[in-house]
C-alpha cells in the first residue's frame, strides 16, 4: 500500500493525497476505516469543489504533524476564546468572503475541527472592535 | 411610496411597510434602531443561517465579547435576531456550566450551612467571570457573597 488515496470532488475531479495528510479529517478517516485503505478505491467528497478541496489539502499538509484536538474538552474550548490564529493560518485564510465561507462549509463537512476554529476566529477577528457601520462594509 | 428619493435606508420611506418596519425595529433598550437594507459585503453569518449551520454561527459569536455582540445586534435585522437567539443559548450554556451552586456564589437552589459560610465559600476568578457574563446576558437569579466578592475586588486592585 503506497499510503496515497484518491479523493473525487463535487465536480468529479480526482486529487491524490497522502493518507497521513488527510487523516486530519475525521470524516475521511472514518471512510478509510469503513471502505478500507485501498489505493484503487476512490473516495467521493460530493459537497466540496475541486478548488476548495485543494485548499483543504494544502492546510492539512501544513498541519499533518499536529496532535489531534478534542473539541469537547473544556480546556480546549476556553483556550480557543483567547487564542490567536497562527500566522501561517491567518495568511492561508486571507481570502475573499465567498472562499472563506466555502472553507468553513468544507471544514464542517469534513470535520476538521482546528481548521473550522481558525476560520471562525478569522470571521470573529473581522468583526471585533468595529462599529455596526464598519461591520456592514 | 411614489416619487420618494432612493436612499440606503429602506425604512426612511413613509409607506405602510416602512412604518411597520420602524415599529419592529424598536428593540434594543427601547431605542429606535434603524437598520439599512442589508450588509453590504458577502454576509457569512446570514449564509450560515440560510444553511441552518447555527452551531458555526454561534461558534463565531462565542469568540466575541459583549461589546462586539452589542455592535453586531445593530448591524441588521437578521443579525439582531441571531444575537437574541444566541444570548438565550449562551445563558443556558453558562447556567448549565455553573450548576445550581456555582463556585462564585451563583445559585438558584437553597444554600445550606449559612453559619459556616455555606457551601459557596470560594470565588475563583474564572467562575466570577462566568457570573458576570451571566449578568450581562440578563440573568437575574444570582447571589454574590459580599465578603468573597470584596476580597476578590481588593485582590484585583492590588494587581
Amino acid at each position: 500500500m503506497s499510503g496515497i488515496v484518491t479523493l473525487v470532488s463535487q465536480d468529479q475531479q480526482k486529487i491524490e493525497v497522502e493518507l497521513n495528510v488527510i487523516r486530519q479529517s475525521k470524516v475521511i478517516s472514518g471512510m478509510l476505516q469503513d471502505l478500507g485503505e485501498d489505493e484503487d478505491t476512490e473516495y467521493p467528497i460530493p459537497n466540496v469543489s475541486h478548488a476548495i478541496l485543494k485548499k483543504i489539502i494544502e492546510w492539512c499538509e501544513q498541519h499533518k504533524e499536529d496532535a489531534p484536538v478534542d473539541d469537547e474538552d473544556p480546556s480546549y474550548q476556553e483556550k480557543k476564546r483567547t487564542a490567536e490564529v497562527p500566522r501561517w493560518d491567518a495568511e492561508f485564510l486571507k481570502v475573499d468572503q465567498g472562499t472563506l465561507f466555502e472553507i468553513i462549509l468544507a471544514a464542517n463537512y469534513l470535520d476538521i475541527c482546528r481548521l473550522l476554529d481558525f476560520a471562525c476566529m478569522t470571521v470573529a477577528d473581522q468583526i471585533r472592535g468595529k462599529t455596526p457601520e464598519e461591520i456592514r462594509k | 411610496m411614489s416619487g420618494s428619493t432612493a436612499c440606503s435606508y429602506e425604512i426612511l420611506g413613509v409607506s405602510d411597510l416602512a412604518n411597520s418596519e420602524v415599529k419592529s425595529n424598536i428593540s434594543v433598550n427601547n431605542l429606535l434602531v434603524i437598520f439599512p437594507a442589508k450588509v453590504n459585503s458577502f454576509d457569512i453569518l446570514e449564509k450560515l443561517e440560510e444553511r441552518n449551520l447555527l452551531h458555526i454561527r454561534d461558534r463565531i459569536f462565542d469568540l466575541l465579547d459583549d461589546r462586539d455582540i452589542n455592535n453586531c445586534s445593530q448591524v441588521s435585522k437578521s443579525w439582531q435576531s441571531f444575537i437574541q437567539t444566541n444570548r438565550i443559548m449562551r445563558k443556558k450554556k453558562l447556567r448549565m456550566e455553573m450548576g445550581e451552586i456555582g463556585g462564585a456564589g451563583h445559585f438558584w437552589g437553597n444554600d445550606k450551612n449559612i453559619d459556616d459560610g455555606g457551601v459557596r465559600n470560594n470565588m475563583g476568578e474564572k467562575d466570577l467571570k462566568k457570573v458576570l457574563r451571566l449578568l450581562a446576558l440578563g440573568e437575574k437569579k444570582i447571589n454574590l457573597k459580599e465578603r468573597e466578592f470584596r476580597a476578590f475586588l481588593n485582590k484585583q486592585k492590588r494587581k
